[in-house]
């Protein structure tokens, strides 16, 4: 008898003491497990508002979000009309220019075309 | 604590992205904190006034967590002090025991027009009110929020072991009264 090693020659699952108590106590769940407990209809979707208003952060009401579209638009309307504004000028500019630039002309050979030189053409 | 936490953490911290980061954390922990709240106080308008209490807390406090536990640790800890100080002053103002309290609580549930529960669910919220405090917390995470004996152990800073021991004898109460 002496001979024998006394170790133990069975082996268990791992982990399986840490988890047996837990097992234990949860094999013979007798009544559900389900939730009896329920709120007012759209109560949790609505909770974080209640809790940012409590707290005092500002809320994404529909309202807002109107008033930052608006806002939105509005700045990419006057962001158009300035353009459109400043191509007009541009372009009126170039228009005067080019009228001064032809009279320039006009007025110069007007000026520098002698009787002579008018009669050579002649 | 993970570096992804640590750097959420950091960002409610941070005034410039605290309203922003405590937006996320309402979305994202409301529902189970809620939940946890109301098995403990068991009538939603009460849940409703601690949930909010709860996110305040949170709110005004989130300077002082320390960082060595997760944060949803920390909040659940935060909603159970939260619910256990709205049962004592509730009851100290009608002159009941808290248990007291609990347990009338638990008997007017079917008459509660948002408990949606059998009569097999009304006689384990009776048994669970009748269970002394502590127990009725342990059993409330480990039975219907699933929690593991770690984070329990984080939340109510009490050992595993202890913790066991109180799961097991509020399991034995509850199989002894089912069985009567």
């Amino acid at each position: 008898m002496t001979d024998f090693k006394k170790h133990n020659p069975f082996k268990i699952p791992d982990g399986y003491f840490e988890s047996l108590e837990e097992k234990l106590c949860n094999s013979e769940d007798t009544v559900s497990k389900l939730n009896p407990f329920s709120t007012p209809e759209g109560y949790l979707e609505n909770l974080e508002n209640s809790i940012h208003k409590k707290i005092g952060i500002p809320q994404k009401s529909a309202k807002n979000r109107l008033k930052k579209s608006t806002l939105r638009y509005t700045l990419v309307a006057a962001v158009i009309v300035f353009i459109v504004t400043l191509f007009q000028v541009n372009r009126s500019a170039e228009i005067e220019k080019e009228q001064a630039l032809n009279e320039f002309i006009e007025n110069y050979y007007l000026e520098s075309f002698d009787s002579y030189e008018m009669l050579s053409v002649l | 604590m993970s570096k992804q936490q640590s750097i959420f953490v950091n960002a409610l911290r941070d005034p410039l992205t605290k309203e922003e980061a405590f937006k996320k954390l309402v979305t994202e922990y409301k529902e189970r904190l809620y939940w946890h709240i109301r098995k403990l106080v068991l009538d939603h308008d009460d849940a409703h006034d601690v949930v909010q209490n709860t996110f305040i807390k949170i709110h005004l406090n989130i300077d002082k967590f320390r960082e060595n536990s997760s944060l949803f640790t920390w909040m659940y800890r935060i909603a159970t002090n939260e619910s256990l100080n709205f049962i004592n002053s509730k009851a100290a103002k009608m002159g009941l025991l808290n248990q007291e309290w609990i347990e009338a609580k638990a008997d007017g549930l079917m008459a509660d027009s948002h408990f949606d529960g059998d009569q097999a669910a009304l006689k384990l919220q009776k048994m669970v009110a009748r269970l002394p405090e502590k127990q009725r917390i342990v059993f409330n995470m480990k039975y219907f929020d699933n929690m593991n004996y770690q984070d329990i152990s984080e939340v109510l800073d009490t050992s595993v072991g202890a913790l066991k021991a109180s799961y097991h004898h509020a399991v034995k109460k509850i199989k002894a009264e089912l069985n009567d």
